[in-house]
């Protein structure tokens, strides 16, 4: 379903908010076909780094960044880069979910449709699939047409994720995907990032240590704009070679 | 502090009773003076008649004529400014900087200010002349020059409205638009605009209102003479023009012909208060939608 799925890469990144300088030269690689968490204490960067990789912060004012992000080897902050085109490889999942106000299957569809495809039988192809990669199909497929807006939180948050998949992008990423679900929901999520990691490259950010536990390959932990460790997840969790590290996923700070 | 707050309740219940009472006696002059009218005209003859001619010696009684030309120059207004006001509006959220929303906004304010005689004499003197080297059938007085000037008037209207709508749909939506890989155009248009459908839907009733009650201008540059047509290139009349004719006429008080105004304004408050309803009607079924 998925287009090769790429490796992710920072080099000597640096960003601002004007003068406020937000990112602290970091470097990092990240794997593809892997879940990569990003965590730390509110307000260190996670979701303004998690951004650089779609473009996303191109709409704040005042907002600039130095230094390389790669996605598959090529650098996004290239002038000739479309981010249109940009997004298409590499989807998004936002804290709060955000369907649009039309029915599931226009949500799910809209990808699609926005990239000229128009053939009925291909579009809802597309959307059963998606769904039932988002475990969702199965709650909703009686009520296609319905408003997205209708269903519960943690259905639209799923619907939100089958709506990114449907567009097959290499790349998926997540901020704090599942903070605003309860906890049955959030085991659904969970459930679906590992298995979606066989064809994705997934970055998640999250402030709930056990989760990151469950379902991330590599962690990267965040302090005051600075990458200050990033290792396998069991690795970190087990022994952390920064003493803010430790303190941070022993509860100590954040 | 007690007898102050039931003071200033009372003055608030006041001003709304005032108000009430204010509207029960327009609407009761309208009532009252248009059945005399229609004791004299029936309600059929007035509403299926297509001439209207009650100033001249032989006499016809039938509204359509003025109903078509406030419709049609409504309807050209709306043509102008609803593309150029949503555009606007959608420039104004999406693409503009900070700097230019701050020269444009008040630009467009301006726009609204002018009186609108002025905006009549512009559409005698400047548009149609210019239209007539396009269009060399075009009458001197016409519906389009009228329509289309003032539809350049209630531009603002639609304009900042729309903007507003627009700018009230959560950040949320326009960034699950772009994570999508939208373009701007497929945001605002795909997205942001429909999602802020009832607000824009609304500030076209209200456009269309402000078309319908408009005077000034139709009544300078539309020419006054009630003609049952669609054809945009000659002379017409509306109600609104037709009203102010009649009343800064010599037509005695209390006359047949003076009680027509009375029956061309009641057509008038019939149109607006539909306009009303519509757009109440359609804000719910809007909310039903999305809620
Ligand atoms: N639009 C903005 N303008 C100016 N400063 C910003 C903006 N967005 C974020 N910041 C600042 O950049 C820093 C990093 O913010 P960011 O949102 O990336 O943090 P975060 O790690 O995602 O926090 P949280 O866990 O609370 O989501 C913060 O100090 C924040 O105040
Ligand atoms: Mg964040």
């Amino acid at each position: 379903m998925s287009k090769t799925a790429s490796k992710l890469e920072a080099i000597d990144l640096n960003a601002y908010y004007g003068d406020f300088h937000a990112l602290k030269n970091i470097n990092i690689d990240m794997e593809e076909k892997a879940v990569t968490a990003f965590i730390g204490p509110s307000g260190c960067g996670k979701s303004t780094f998690l951004r650089t990789f779609n473009r996303m912060n191109d709409y704040i004012e005042g907002f600039r960044v130095e230094g390389q992000i790669l996605i598959g080897g090529q650098d996004i902050y290239q002038k000739n880069v479309r981010v249109d085109e940009l997004r298409k490889e590499v989807g998004m999942v936002f804290q709060k979910p955000n369907p649009f106000p039309k029915s599931i299957y226009e949500n799910v569809v809209y990808g699609l449709k926005i990239q000229g495809i128009k053939k009925k039988s291909v579009l809802e192809e597309a959307a059963e699939t998606s769904l039932k990669r988002a475990a969702l199909w199965d709650e909703v497929k009686d009520k296609l047409h319905k408003s997205a807006l209708a269903l519960s939180g943690g259905q639209q948050q799923r619907l939100c994720i089958a709506r990114a998949l449907a567009i097959s992008p290499s790349v998926l990423l997540m901020d704090e995907p599942a903070s605003a679900l309860d906890p049955i929901s959030t085991a659904k999520v969970e459930e679906l990032i590992y298995e979606l990691k066989n064809d994705y490259t997934i970055v998640i950010v999250t402030h709930n240590m056990q989760q990151a536990g469950r379902v991330s390959d590599s962690t990267a932990f965040f302090y005051m704009g600075e990458l200050v460790e990033y290792a396998k997840t069991k690795t970190m969790f087990t022994s952390p070679k920064d003493n803010r590290t430790q303190n941070y996923i022993t509860g100590r700070f954040g | 502090m007690r007898v102050s707050e039931k003071i200033i309740e009372g003055l608030l219940w006041l001003s709304a009773v005032i108000t009430i009472l204010i509207t029960a006696g327009i609407i009761w002059v309208l009532l009252s003076e248009s059945i005399s009218f229609f004791q004299v005209v029936s309600l059929a003859e007035f509403l299926t008649e297509d001439e209207w001619t009650p100033l001249f010696a032989e006499k016809e009684f039938g509204i359509l004529p003025l109903v078509a030309g406030t419709l049609l120059t409504t309807a050209i207004a709306i043509a102008v400014a609803l593309p150029l006001g949503l555009t606007i509006a959608v420039y104004l959220n999406e693409y503009a900087h900070a700097r230019m929303k701050q020269i444009v906004k008040p630009m467009l304010e301006v726009l609204a200010t002018i009186p609108t005689v002025v905006y009549g004499f512009f559409a005698l003197t400047v548009v149609t002349p210019f239209l007539q080297t396009l269009i060399p059938s075009l009458a001197g007085f016409n519906a389009l020059s009228a329509g289309i000037v003032m539809g350049i008037m209630i531009i603002p209207m639609i304009s900042s409205l729309s903007e507003d709508a627009i700018s009230s749909v959560p950040r949320s939506l326009r960034e699950a638009a772009y994570g999508m890989g939208s373009t701007r155009l497929q945001t605002s248009f795909g997205v942001m605009v429909p999602a802020a459908s009832s607000g824009i839907v609304v500030s076209v009733i209200l456009a269309i209102s402000r078309a319908v009650g408009e005077t000034m201008i139709v009544a300078i540059a539309a020419g006054q003479q009630p003609r049952l047509t669609l054809n945009p290139l000659v002379p017409i009349e509306t109600i609104t023009t037709y009203i102010v004719q009649v009343s800064l006429g010599d037509v005695p008080q209390g006359s047949l012909e003076y009680k027509t105004i009375f029956a061309a304004g009641i057509t008038l408050f019939v149109f607006t208060f539909a306009l009303n309803n519509l757009s109440f009607w359609i804000k719910k079924k809007y909310q039903e939608k999305y809620d």
